[in-house]
């Protein structure tokens, strides 16, 4: 066995054995050993397929005109129809031997046919799933014993007579599995006013975006919503043009929570994309970040508080980032050169919501090493 | 020892290598031989290719070899195929082994070789019959229109395992394997007629808001690239649909590549008993219990082999083309014009089609009907034998042969020929302008049967025959649907006909545990005009 096929074999006896929705057919392989037909059939499971009905293939509903024309052996198809030669005592042998076989070869010992004196030895090798013995340790652990016993002789062979004290089991390895996965939606204010903050935002989104990879094992799913007055989703696919989005109309905060809030639940919401998927958060991790300039238009503030409060105990963090504002000269804070208060309706709400959950911080345009490290300190901490 | 010194093979000014190996080591007598075969092939046969390296390979090495060029990736599937064939050669199921594996770059002489893998159990009459015989598949594998498309790259294949590997061992491997599976099922769903269904030019300014905007045929794409989906997720599916495109060439080629690689591998024995009377007659009796009998799984050797032996004749003695055809049928038997042209035909063929167009424009109606007369025969041999001793025989062999004859209409049997060699998938496409989203809505397209043949301009329906043939309703259809809800994670719905041409819907819910079955709808697709107006 190389390196390339690894434990595929095992993988298959594995999932003969498994019950799932395959299909289980068998593979018959017809020989010739002591002037009887055997027929080995080795089991074999299909995945279903769409596929025509008309001529009947394995698993279908199978009318077709049924016309075998059995010429050859070992031809695919139900063992009554191939016509094997001299077909009158067939033997069906039903298992693999090969792994017995390889096992008594280990030991230096012959291979006889399956038959009376095997028996048990077969049940414990064709032991049912769930038993989950270990097949290869037990058979050993018998040999060990017989030959500590003086009980096994050369001479005569080998007898098989598994024991109670010689089943083996498998150790049951727990294994941690990053189970958990995460949404990651990334929403962004698409207005006009956003336009010169396209790299700046990318960046520090992209950056989340890898971290949480790395936390979730890759077990990430992004979604991108962008938002004027009105919010809509935008499809995976046209990822690399949604930092490069701009649009027409004011700036509203409201419509963008109510659309993630509708993405949760299965409601109805705008979407350019193709599939509404669902956001399952009571399965998964929740990750929204928000990239604004903060320049709504007087829009009141109570219903965003109730929209949020509905919201935030489906989510596991908020990432607010508000760009546009630049230290100015004199210690006052400047958006476009217009002085702004300090007290901002929307950003001060957010920060006294839920401080555990909603991260929020106001950044300048600035893409340098040292500002984007601040803001993921702040909004990561 | 006195040996014999190669002389350089040249193909069209171009030195070409072929080495026989055993594990490291140079067979010298195989690696004399397979240039002899070559030699025959490209100078008298006028085959070309590039460089070759036969392996001998053990049992077991051999079937891991063929299962991994199947699947490259090392899933509980590929074991399957590792133990069947393990135990096909053990038993030597199929007399013949060969397996052209994939082209790999030699660093030390700065050349491309394409791999071969032989039994090395064989005999020696075995082993160069298979040599002559995988000539023939070199030539489609680098002449072929379809085949010169698709590219395999080994390394591509490595670092897929790898990264299976890594998958498994970070999720899990029962999680991952169920995610195999579900993309497995999903297969189906891939286009393998990409030359059918071109994309036309949209306007990139228009106001249209349709989704999709013109009929997806490739749903497998269409859901990799609008779906969200987990990381490893995603690189699955991807390299599931990679994979997938290696069975395009196999499964639209089977015909053309067994019955060129018979074909040719006949012509060599027949030079071989020039000189070896008894090699000869060894070679070709084994080669005819493969390449002549009429069985299922070598349909395509069959059918292949037959053809082009057809169509060598036809082409050599000149009967074919429009003025032929205006002949009346004693006109016809009589006619004789020493053109010689058939091998050149073949050549030509083999270039520029597929097994659709192969079939459908060179097996013509008499070829057909011997073909027909020669499955009765076989039918109403195996029948004999059951039936023979009843008083009643002779009156059910009658009826027989006459149902039977009834039944092979030649417009019928180039479909029910090409459907038995496995050669098409059902077509099923997402109709323009359907897609909401929240629904897969699926419609199966049956236009082909028109472009192929002129059976619906006689009749406006569907004979029943047919559509129980062509009918989607079907214990596989359903699974396979349920699976892809699934999957998908919403409704789906395919719509199609039952076996007596009526309209059905196949609907299944989310989390739903079996599909229901809707009497409404279109059903399939039939009018080519329907797409020439989307066009």
């Amino acid at each position: 066995m190389s390196n390339e096929i690894g434990d595929a074999e095992d993988k298959y006896r594995r999932r003969i054995d498994k019950e799932d929705d395959l299909i289980l057919t068998s593979e018959n392989i017809v020989d010739i050993m002591n002037g009887q037909t055997v027929i080995k059939s080795i089991p074999v499971k299909i995945n279903p397929r769409i596929s025509y009905s008309g001529l009947g293939g394995p698993g279908g509903d199978g009318d077709g005109d049924g016309d075998d024309d059995g010429e050859g052996e070992g031809e695919e198809g139900e063992p009554n129809n191939g016509g094997g030669p001299g077909g009158k005592s067939k033997v069906k042998v039903g298992i693999d031997a090969r792994r017995l076989k390889q096992i008594m070869e280990n030991w230096g010992l012959k291979f006889t046919k399956p038959g009376k004196k095997n028996k048990k030895l077969l049940q414990v090798l064709i032991a049912e799933n769930g038993i989950n013995e270990n097949q290869e340790k037990t058979i050993e652990a018998m040999l060990d014993r017989q030959m500590a016993t003086g009980e096994f002789k050369k001479q005569h062979g080998f007898k098989v007579n598994v024991r109670d004290e010689d089943l083996r089991y498998d150790f049951i390895h727990e294994k941690s599995i990053p189970n958990q996965s995460a949404t990651f939606i990334i929403v962004r204010d698409v207005s006009g006013s956003m336009a010169p903050y396209t790299e700046f935002s990318a960046t520090i989104a992209g950056l989340i975006e890898f971290w949480l990879r790395n936390k979730y094992e890759n077990n990430v799913k992004v979604r991108f919503v962008a938002h004027t007055d009105v919010a809509w989703e935008i499809g995976t696919k046209s990822r690399k043009d949604f930092f490069k989005l701009i649009s027409e109309g004011s700036t509203a905060f409201n419509p963008v929570y109510q659309t993630i809030l509708a993405m949760m639940e299965g409601k109805p919401y705008d979407s350019q994309g193709a599939f509404k998927d669902r956001i399952k958060y009571e399965e998964e991790d929740v990750f929204v970040l928000h990239i604004t300039d903060g320049d709504n238009n007087g829009e009141s503030i109570s219903p965003i508080k109730d929209t949020l409060q509905q919201l935030i105990p489906k989510l596991t963090k908020l990432f607010y980032l508000q760009v546009g504002l630049t230290a100015g000269k004199n210690g006052g804070q400047f958006y476009n050169g217009i002085y702004m208060s300090d007290n901002e309706p929307f950003y001060d709400l957010l920060v006294s919501l839920d401080k555990e959950k909603i991260k929020a911080v106001k950044s300048g345009n600035d893409a340098s090493y040292q500002n984007v490290k601040k803001v993921l300190d702040q909004l990561l901490d | 020892m006195k040996t014999e010194s190669l002389e350089k093979l040249l193909i069209n000014g171009r030195e070409v290598k072929i080495v026989a190996m055993r594990g490291s080591i140079i067979d010298e007598k195989y690696t004399r031989e397979a240039n002899k075969i070559a030699k025959f092939m490209v100078e008298k046969l006028g085959l070309s290719f590039g460089n070759v390296q036969f392996k001998f390979l053990d049992n077991e090495e051999f079937a891991e070899k063929s299962a991994l060029w199947q699947n490259p990736l090392p899933t509980w599937d590929t074991g399957q195929n590792k133990v069947i064939n393990e135990n096909m050669m053990q038993y030597r199921q199929y007399s013949l082994f060969e397996q052209v594996g994939n082209k790999f770059y030699a660093m030390v002489e700065n050349q491309e070789y394409t791999e071969v893998f032989i039994n090395q159990n064989d005999t020696r009459d075995e082993i160069l019959s298979v040599i002559a015989h995988v000539y023939g598949h070199l030539h489609v594998i680098d002449n072929n229109k379809l085949s010169k498309t698709l590219e395999i790259n080994n390394n591509k294949h490595e670092s897929y395992r790898s990264r299976y590997r890594k998958i498994e061992e970070v999720i899990g491997i029962n999680e991952t394997e169920e995610f195999y599976n579900l993309t497995q099922t999903l297969s189906s769903l891939v286009d393998i007629y990409k030359d059918l269904h071109k994309e036309p030019k949209l306007d990139y300014y228009g106001k249209e808001k349709d989704f999709p905007k013109q009929d997806v045929f490739d749903v497998y794409k269409f859901v990799l690239d609008n779906m969200t989906w987990n990381g490893w997720e995603k690189e699955i599916l991807d390299m599931v649909y990679d994979i997938n495109q290696l069975s395009i060439s196999v499964t639209r080629l089977k015909i053309i590549h067994e019955g060129f690689a018979s074909f040719v591998e006949n012509k060599y024995i027949e030079e071989v008993t020039k000189e070896d009377l008894g090699l000869g007659w060894e070679m070709k009796h084994k080669f005819l219990s493969v390449a002549d009998v009429l069985s299922e799984p070598q349909m395509p050797y069959f059918l292949g082999f037959r053809l082009f032996q057809n169509i060598e004749k036809r082409w050599n003695e000149g009967k074919h083309g429009p003025v032929y055809e205006l002949l009346t049928d004693e006109e016809k038997r009589n006619y004789s014009k020493n053109e010689g042209k058939g091998l050149e035909e073949i050549l030509h063929i083999v270039k520029h089609n597929t097994d659709w167009e192969f079939i459908f424009s060179y097996a013509n109606k008499d070829f057909l009907k011997t073909l027909s007369e020669e499955i009765i025969e076989k039918r109403m041999f195996l029948i004999k034998s059951q039936v023979e001793d009843s008083p009643w025989g002779k009156w059910i062999l009658d009826r027989m042969k006459k149902t039977m004859q009834e039944e092979l209409d030649p417009d019928l049997m180039r479909f029910e020929l090409l459907l038995r060699t496995e050669n098409y998938m059902p077509m099923i496409y997402i109709p323009k302008g359907e897609f909401l989203g929240d629904n897969l809505p699926l419609r199966q397209d049956l236009s082909f049967i028109n472009r192929y043949s002129n059976m619906l301009k006689k009749e406006s329906k569907l004979s029943e025959e047919v559509t129980a043939v062509f009918s989607l309703n079907n214990k596989m259809t359903r699974r396979s649907l349920l699976r892809l809800s699934k999957l998908l994670n919403l409704p789906v719905s395919l719509e199609t006909m039952d076996k007596k041409g009526q309209p059905l819907i196949l609907y299944v819910e989310v989390g739903g545990k079996k599909v229901e079955k809707i009497e409404d709808g279109s059903g399939p697709r039939f009018d080519l005009e329907e797409k020439s107006e989307s066009e």
